[in-house]
C-alpha cells in the first residue's frame, strides 16, 4: 500500500472518530441548552442572582422558553449551576442580551460582568445590555401574553430600530470601549416593566464604572446626536413655554462637527446641521408663507441649542462626559490621555453651539 | 509534479509564496503586539514593509551570487564546510521550531475559541498529515496552494467593513504619540508578524527568472503589508488603547462585529478558514526543514518530510510545561530577526573571498 493511501486511511479514522457519542463528548445540537437572554441581579458585594432565558424548540413544551435562576459568585459556576438544574448543556454562544438590576449598576459590578463576557471567547462581542430598574428575573420571568416568547420578544426590543434612535443600543463592546476610553463615559439603555411590557424610559450613565445617574429619552437622543449619530427619526419639540406651540421633525439627515481647542482655556465649537420634514404642527404660525417657515426654523434651532446647553451644565455639574467632546483635543495631545484630563477641561470649557435647521417639506396640506 | 526539476518558480509563484508565508498567526494578533504604540500603530506595518523591503536586497544579491545554490549550499560554499554544517544544523533546528510554533500557535487558538472541550492531538496529526501532503509535491505544490489560499481568504477583508463603520476615525491621529522605548517595544513584538520572506534564500534556485526575484518578492512584502495596514487602520478606529492591549487576537473581535441576517459568528467562519493561512506557513517552514535534512545528509529524500513531521509531534507533545515553551518560541522568533540581517554579514564574506581569489 502506498503512502498517499495510508495517510487516507489515518485521516478517515480521524475525522469518524468526531462521530463518537462518548459519554461527556460534545453534544448534538437538541441536547444544547441555548442561553438567549441572561439577567443579573444583586445580592451582595460578593454574590448576585444569575436568570438565564433557553429556548424551547421542543413543540410538545408547554412553554416557549425555559427560564432558571441561581445564585452564585462566578459567571461560569453559576452556568454550572444552571446545567445542572436544566436538561441540556448549557451554552452562552448564542447569547444575545444580558440585563443588569439597577443596584448591580449602581454597585459597580455590571463593569465587571461585561468585561468577563467580553473576555469570554463564547459570547459574542455584539450582545446587547441594558439596565433594569428593579428586578432583571422578574423581567425574565414575567409572562408576556400577547408576545410570542419573551426570549424573542427581549431580544427584538433591544434591536436598533427606527423611532429608537434615543436608545444607545449599547453592545458588550461599546461598554466595554467606552469604560475603557478616558475621553467618553459609557451609557446604556435603562427598562422598566410597566403594565406587563417592558419600557425603554431612558439611559444609564456610568462614571469610573459605577451607574451614577439616568437620563431621559429626550436627553438620550441629544447624546446620539452629538456622538453623530446620523440617521434619526422624531423629534418632538415645544418651543413655547405655555406649551400652545409644538412641533414634530422627521429628521432625513443631522451631522453633527465638535470641536475643541486650546488645552490651556478650552473652547468647545458644536456645528449641527438638521434636515428634515415637518411631520406635526400645533401653533399659529401659517406654513404656506416661506418668512414663517423660515422663523419656524430658527425656533427650532434656538430650542435644540437650548436643551443641549441645559444638558451639557447638567453634565458639568455631575461630572460625567457622555459625548467626547475633547477627542479633536486628544489628536494632538502628546502622551497618554487621562480620565482626569477629561473632567479636567469639561469644568472649564467655553461652549460655543450653533444649530442650524432646515426643513425640506412641511407637509402635503396647505 | 516537478519535484526533481529545478527552475520551476514562476514570478506569480514567487508573489504568493512571499505574502502567503508572511501571513499567519501574526496578523491575529499584531495589533496586540504593537499596543505600545497605542493608536499611532495603524501606520507601523508600513514602516516594517519598508524595512523588509531593504532587508530583502542583500538576500537578493547574495541568490543572484549564487544561482543554484540555496542558502544551505551558500554556507558550505562560503564558510567551509564544517562552519556551514554547523549553521544549517541551527536553521533546520530553527525551521522545526517555527513550524511547531505556527501549528502550536493555531491549535491553541481553536481550543479556546472553537472546541474549548476537546483535546489537540486529533487535530494535531492531522494538521501535519495535510502539511506533509502539500509539501510532498515539493515548492511548488506550496506556490499552487499558496495561491488557493489567496483567493480562499484574502475576501475575508471585507470583513472589516463593520469594524470601519462603528469605528472612530479620530483616533488616527496623532502619528506619532510614542517614545522610542515603546517603539522598541512594538518592534520587538511585532516584527515577527512579516517574518516569512527569508524563506526566499532557500527557494531562490527554484525560480525561473532570478534577475525578477527582487520585483516578485517585494510584491508579495506588499500585498502582506497591504492586509496589515487595512487591518490596523481599522482595529485603531474600533479598539480603544485599553482593548488593543488586552485583546489577545483583535481580528476575531472585528469579525464578531459583523453583522448579517443570515449568518451569525463571523469569527468561527474566520477561524477555520485561516487554517489555509496556517497551512501555507507550516508547511513552507517544514520544506525549509526538509532541505536542511537533505543538505546535512547530502542526500534528496521524501523521507526527511516525514522524519521532520514526527519530530515535530514529539516536539510539540514534549512534556514542557506552556510557560518554557512559549518563551522559547518567543525567542525564536528574535533569533529570525539574526536570520533576516546574516545575508549582509554572508555579502560581506562574499565580497572579501572574491577579492582574494583574485
Amino acid at each position: 500500500m502506498n503512502v498517499s493511501r495510508i495517510t487516507l486511511l489515518i485521516s478517515i479514522f480521524l475525522v469518524l472518530s468526531g462521530c463518537t457519542t462518548k459519554q461527556g463528548a460534545q453534544p448534538s445540537l437538541e441536547k444544547l441548552g441555548m442561553i438567549s437572554v441572561a439577567g443579573f441581579d444583586y445580592i451582595d458585594n460578593d454574590n448576585m442572582k444569575m436568570t438565564v432565558i433557553m429556548p424551547q424548540p421542543a413543540l410538545e413544551a408547554e412553554k416557549h422558553t425555559q427560564v432558571i435562576s441561581v445564585e452564585t459568585d462566578m459567571l461560569h459556576k453559576g452556568i454550572v449551576d444552571i446545567s445542572s438544574r436544566a436538561d441540556k448543556a448549557v451554552s452562552l454562544k448564542q447569547l444575545r442580551v444580558a440585563l443588569f438590576s439597577e443596584e448591580f449598576a449602581r454597585k459597580g459590578q455590571m463593569k465587571e460582568m461585561v468585561e468577563y463576557l467580553f473576555k469570554d471567547a463564547d459570547v459574542r462581542s455584539n450582545v446587547y445590555v441594558a439596565i433594569v430598574k428593579e428586578s432583571a428575573e422578574e423581567m425574565l420571568r414575567m409572562e408576556y401574553p400577547d408576545k410570542q416568547n419573551t426570549s424573542s420578544y427581549i431580544n427584538n426590543l433591544f434591536h436598533p430600530r427606527h423611532y429608537t434612535f434615543f436608545n444607545p443600543f449599547t453592545t458588550i463592546h461599546d461598554f466595554v470601549h467606552d469604560e475603557t476610553n478616558p475621553l467618553r463615559d459609557t451609557i446604556a439603555p435603562y427598562v422598566e416593566l410597566k403594565e406587563e411590557v417592558i419600557h425603554i424610559v431612558g439611559l444609564g450613565m456610568f462614571s469610573n464604572g459605577n451607574m451614577e445617574t439616568i437620563f431621559t429619552k429626550k436627553e438620550g437622543k441629544i447624546i446620539q446626536i452629538m456622538r453623530g449619530r446620523e440617521k434619526l427619526s422624531v423629534f418632538a419639540l415645544t418651543l413655547d413655554e405655555e406649551g400652545k406651540e409644538k412641533v414634530a421633525l422627521e429628521f432625513v439627515k443631522s451631522k453633527a462637527k465638535v470641536k475643541s481647542e486650546n488645552l490651556e482655556s478650552p473652547k468647545v465649537t458644536i456645528n449641527l446641521d438638521f434636515e428634515g420634514t415637518l411631520s406635526e404642527y400645533e401653533g399659529d404660525k401659517n406654513l404656506a408663507d416661506k418668512k414663517d417657515v423660515e422663523k419656524l426654523e430658527k425656533e427650532v434651532s434656538n430650542n435644540i441649542e437650548q436643551e443641549i446647553r441645559n444638558l451639557i451644565e447638567k453634565c458639568i455639574e455631575l461630572e460625567i462626559e457622555p459625548f467626547g467632546l475633547f477627542e479633536s483635543l486628544r489628536m494632538r495631545y502628546k502622551g497618554d490621555w487621562s480620565t482626569n484630563l477629561t473632567k479636567e477641561l469639561l469644568a472649564k470649557a467655553e461652549f460655543e453651539i450653533q444649530v442650524e435647521t432646515k426643513l425640506k417639506s412641511v407637509g402635503a396640506l396647505k | 509534479m516537478d519535484v526533481t526539476k529545478k527552475k520551476i518558480l514562476n514570478g506569480y509563484h514567487v508573489i504568493f509564496l512571499i505574502q502567503n508565508i508572511i501571513v499567519g498567526m501574526g496578523l491575529l494578533s499584531m495589533n496586540n503586539s504593537l499596543s505600545p504604540l497605542g493608536y499611532s500603530q495603524w501606520w507601523i506595518p508600513l514602516l516594517f514593509g519598508l524595512v523588509a523591503n531593504l532587508t530583502l536586497i542583500p538576500m537578493i544579491w547574495l541568490g543572484l551570487q549564487f544561482k543554484d545554490d540555496d542558502l544551505y549550499t551558500i554556507h558550505e560554499k562560503l564558510l567551509g564546510k564544517w562552519i556551514g554544517k554547523s549553521l544549517n544544523f541551527i536553521l533546520l533546528i530553527y525551521a522545526i521550531v517555527l513550524f511547531a510554533a505556527v501549528i502550536e500557535g493555531y491549535l491553541e487558538l481553536i481550543q479556546i475559541s472553537i472546541l474549548p472541550e476537546r483535546t489537540i492531538t486529533g487535530h494535531l496529526i492531522l494538521f501535519i498529515l495535510i502539511t506533509v501532503f502539500i509539501v510532498k509535491g515539493g515548492i511548488k505544490s506550496l506556490a499552487r496552494f499558496c495561491m488557493l489560499t489567496f483567493f480562499l481568504t484574502g475576501w475575508m477583508v471585507y470583513f472589516l467593513r463593520w469594524g470601519f463603520e462603528d469605528g472612530e476615525i479620530r483616533h488616527l491621529l496623532p502619528l506619532f504619540n510614542f517614545t522610542g522605548k515603546e517603539l522598541w517595544d512594538a518592534t520587538k513584538g511585532g516584527f515577527n508578524s512579516i517574518i516569512g520572506y527569508e524563506l526566499l534564500m532557500i527557494f531562490f534556485p527554484y525560480i525561473r527568472k532570478p534577475e525578477k526575484a527582487f520585483k516578485h518578492a517585494s510584491m508579495g512584502i506588499w500585498f502582506s503589508v497591504f492586509f496589515y495596514f487595512v487591518v490596523g487602520i481599522v482595529a485603531v478606529m474600533y479598539f480603544t488603547e485599553w482593548q488593543l492591549e488586552h485583546l489577545q487576537f483583535p481580528v476575531l473581535k472585528l469579525f464578531q462585529a459583523v453583522d448579517l441576517s443570515f449568518v451569525e459568528r463571523i469569527d468561527k467562519v474566520g477561524v477555520t478558514l485561516w487554517v489555509f493561512l496556517i497551512l501555507t506557513t507550516a508547511g513552507a517552514y517544514l520544506w525549509m526543514a526538509k532541505k536542511g535534512v537533505d543538505s546535512l545528509r547530502n542526500k534528496n529524500s521524501q523521507y526527511h518530510i516525514y522524519s521532520v513531521a514526527i519530530l515535530t509531534y514529539i516536539v510539540i507533545n514534549l512534556p514542557i510545561s506552556q510557560t518554557v515553551r512559549k518563551t522559547f518560541y518567543e525567542k525564536t522568533f528574535f533569533f529570525s530577526y539574526g536570520f533576516i540581517l546574516w545575508p549582509i554579514l554572508l555579502c560581506l564574506v562574499h565580497l572579501v573571498r572574491r577579492r582574494k581569489t583574485r
